[in-house]
């Protein structure tokens, strides 16, 4: 799917999820898929903050060093700024480890449950609010404090 | 006979040089639109001011005109976009103005429609709201900075302090989403297509009040991403409404969305 195909799938979701009231709103179960856990390092093209939902547009550079285009969503652009997750770290060049689940049906779509940066900081941040990963006191599976 | 006339010249211009520097907010409006020697036929009422800091108080239901490109100042506009800009401007037809897709109009083209504003007036804050299509201005009137690190919107973060008796509003971090004006509105045939910006436009707004049933308003856009230097929008008018809130609640549906639940259609 090309990049621009792709966008023009996120906005007419998007625009679904506008107009539909908030009990409606896509759950996890629905979207992703607990058997599917992915983790990548990539680098933030974009950010395109949103609500309900955070997009960041990243790159990924596969086995043969070409660059994939993936899309993770996260929580709403409030609930990020809360949690210390802005646009002075989560911005285009930013390099990020990004843990969480794919999409069912949509290739290269994700949400995220954990954004970490090199130095080490790390955020906990699922767009469903699914604690599989990383749970309510924000710590991850190891037990390792997650913010 | 040359003495005494310099003498009242040299009064004159002492006189007329307090007038001009002279705090504003000394003087009711009434005696302000006097002293500037315009002959009002009706009374001006004075600005209503708030109990908690004697600042005018714009709270209400305000209403202008829909402004055409030329009362907008959209001519000026024209000028200062670049032409990489224009570009990519005539790419955009009508059927990409985000307001379609409701996408707020954001400021300052919500102050050139005709669809009212409400305003309310608190302590350290202005909030307007606004229900073509839903959203709502927070306006800190206290003179504080911007919140740092903070995410993009439609809007922006605004910021206000008053200056005399206009308050003043510096509003940054924008998306870039928004129209300064429609892809129908434009002075000529040169240029057509939509009055994009960008994230990194920049506003400073003054708002005041001319009477109590006149509401000022003035944007000056800076937008290095496209316009060359700052635009400045001529002082747009509007007035009080007779209602005590927006009278309906407003709603907007995109274009494409049906709506209507199945079973009452």
């Amino acid at each position: 799917m090309t990049q621009e195909c792709f966008r023009g799938l996120m906005l007419s979701l998007g625009l679904l999820i506008a107009t539909m009231p908030v009990s409606a709103h896509h759950s996890f179960a629905a979207t992703f898929d607990r058997n599917k856990p992915v983790t990548v390092k990539a680098v933030v093209t974009e950010v395109h903050w949103e609500n309900p939902h955070t997009l960041m547009y990243v790159e990924v550079k596969d086995e043969s060093g070409k660059a994939v285009k993936w899309t993770f969503e996260s929580y709403p652009p409030s609930v990020l700024y809360r949690k210390g997750l802005r646009p002075n770290r989560l911005k285009p060049g930013a390099e990020v480890t990004l843990t969480g689940f794919a999409a069912k049906s949509v290739p290269n779509w994700a949400e995220v449950s954990i954004v970490a940066f090199p130095d080490g900081e790390s955020f906990c941040v699922p767009a469903s609010g699914n604690t599989t990963v990383c749970d309510a006191n924000d710590r991850d599976v190891n037990g390792n404090l997650v913010k | 006979m040359k003495k005494s006339l310099g003498a009242a010249v040299l009064i004159g211009a002492v006189l007329a040089g307090l007038a001009l520097f002279a705090p504003t907010a000394s003087l009711p409006a009434a005696a302000q639109q006097r002293g500037a020697g315009q002959a009002s036929t009706t009374p001006a009422t004075p600005v209503p001011r708030t109990s908690w800091d004697g600042k005018p108080d714009l709270t209400g239901v305000w209403q202008g005109a829909k402004l055409d490109a030329r009362a907008y100042g959209l001519a000026e506009a024209e000028r200062l976009y670049r032409p990489s800009a224009k570009e990519i401007m005539k790419t955009l037809a009508d059927k990409d103005d985000p307001v379609h897709r409701c996408v707020v109009y954001g400021y300052p083209r919500r102050m050139a429609t005709p669809f009212p504003i409400q305003i309310l007036g608190a302590v350290g804050a202005m909030v307007v709201f606004d229900n073509r299509p839903h959203i709502y201005r927070y306006i800190p009137t206290d003179g504080r900075m911007h919140t740092e690190d903070l995410f993009p919107s439609y809007q922006g973060d605004s910021v206000g302090r008053w200056e005399g008796d206009t308050l003043v509003v510096d509003v940054t971090t924008f998306n870039g989403r928004i129209w300064l004006a429609g892809a129908q509105d434009h002075p000529t045939s040169t240029l057509t297509g939509g009055w994009i910006t960008s994230d990194a436009m920049h506003q400073v707004e003054r708002w005041r009040l001319l009477d109590a049933n006149t509401l000022e308003y003035q944007s000056t856009v800076e937008d290095p991403k496209v316009l060359t230097g700052p635009w400045t929008t001529p002082k747009i008018v509007l007035k009080r409404a007779p209602v005590r809130k927006l009278e309906d609640e407003g709603h907007c549906i995109p274009e494409g969305i049906d709506y209507q639940p199945a079973g009452q259609k």
